[in-house]
């Protein structure tokens, strides 16, 4: 009888003991698990950022350059234009004849 | 069959002994009472025997197996908490492989994130340029009509202010006389036309 009941204890101290020590190991485990998640988060939330900071960046460097072309453009067509001008004011005689030519003969 | 034998003759054999010393101290005559006490005693136990021996077999069985369960319970709960331990030891030893892998996979994630994000503005840079593109060609058609306008604008007015200067009375009735000729007909055309340069010259 006292034999038994010694066995028994003995069972229950060993299971009880190899309970709490699961546990420990177990909360530590999660507790590494859930710490390791949240570090990742971080760092993937980190380069999710600096993605989108490099995005910005280069669209508005893209932004302006493309302004500033569209500008040069518009500047060197007026330039073009003005000169052109010019140039056809001179010429233009020529054509004035042809169509007077074609209205009076 | 045996067992059964020997509890009936042990049954027989005990009240002789048990009634033995006070036959002995009397005369024979107290045989008979010695033989009903046998035979009571024998009723007796033998009827307890009989009735008891089952249920309390029953019971000594049924309490043996109980004793048994709790002991192997008591022994599977061990072994299964051992055995959960062991687990945890086996998860413990591979956390920081499974750690150095979750932030493995976080920083793989991130990084196709990341060029993905990267992938999609090149993409979107490259359309910028392409409607800037568009924006100057738009710019550059719309100033090449605007000279063409131009062109014909000046040639028109310097055509003007030429017919104004070489235009005379005659040359402007001669004038729309071939105006009028050409809408009735080109047969006539060539004899006016003659006219009218005769008049410029």
């Amino acid at each position: 009888m006292t034999e038994r009941r010694t066995k028994i204890q003995k069972n229950q101290e060993s299971r009880q003991k190899a309970i709490n020590t699961y546990e420990k190991s177990i909360n530590e485990i999660e507790e590494n698990l859930r710490a390791a998640k949240a570090i990742s988060e971080k760092a993937r939330n980190e380069l999710e950022k600096e993605a989108l900071e490099e995005k910005n960046r280069l669209l508005e460097e893209i932004n302006a350059e493309c302004r500033s072309q569209v500008e040069k453009a518009r500047k060197r067509l007026q330039e073009q234009m003005k000169r052109l001008k010019k140039q056809l004011e001179s010429e233009s005689e020529d054509l004035a004849e042809r169509i007077e030519k074609r209205l009076l003969h | 069959m045996r067992k059964k034998k020997q509890i009936i003759l042990i049954l027989f054999l005990l009240p002789a002994f048990v009634f033995m010393v006070s036959s002995d101290e009397h005369s024979p005559s107290n045989f008979l009472p010695f033989l009903g006490k046998s035979l009571n005693f024998i009723i007796l136990f033998g009827g307890l025997a009989y009735f008891l021996s089952k249920p309390l077999r029953n019971y000594l069985k049924k309490r043996s197996l109980e004793i048994k369960q709790s002991l192997e319970e008591a022994e599977n709960a061990r072994k299964e908490a051992e055995e959960k331990l062991k687990e945890a030891k086996v998860q413990l030893e591979g956390l920081e492989e499974k750690i150095a892998q979750i932030k493995k996979e976080a920083e793989n994630t991130g990084q196709r994130e990341k060029d993905r994000i990267i992938k999609e503005a090149k993409r979107e840079a490259e359309k910028i340029k392409r409607l800037t593109q568009q924006e100057i060609e738009v710019l550059m058609e719309g100033g090449i009509r605007e000279i063409k306008g131009y062109t014909f604008e000046v040639a028109a007015i310097l055509a003007q202010e030429r017919i104004k200067k070489r235009m005379t009375p005659q040359a402007h009735s001669l004038l729309i006389d071939k105006c009028i000729e050409r809408l009735s007909g080109f047969d006539e055309n060539s004899s006016i036309d003659k006219k009218i340069h005769s008049r410029f010259s």
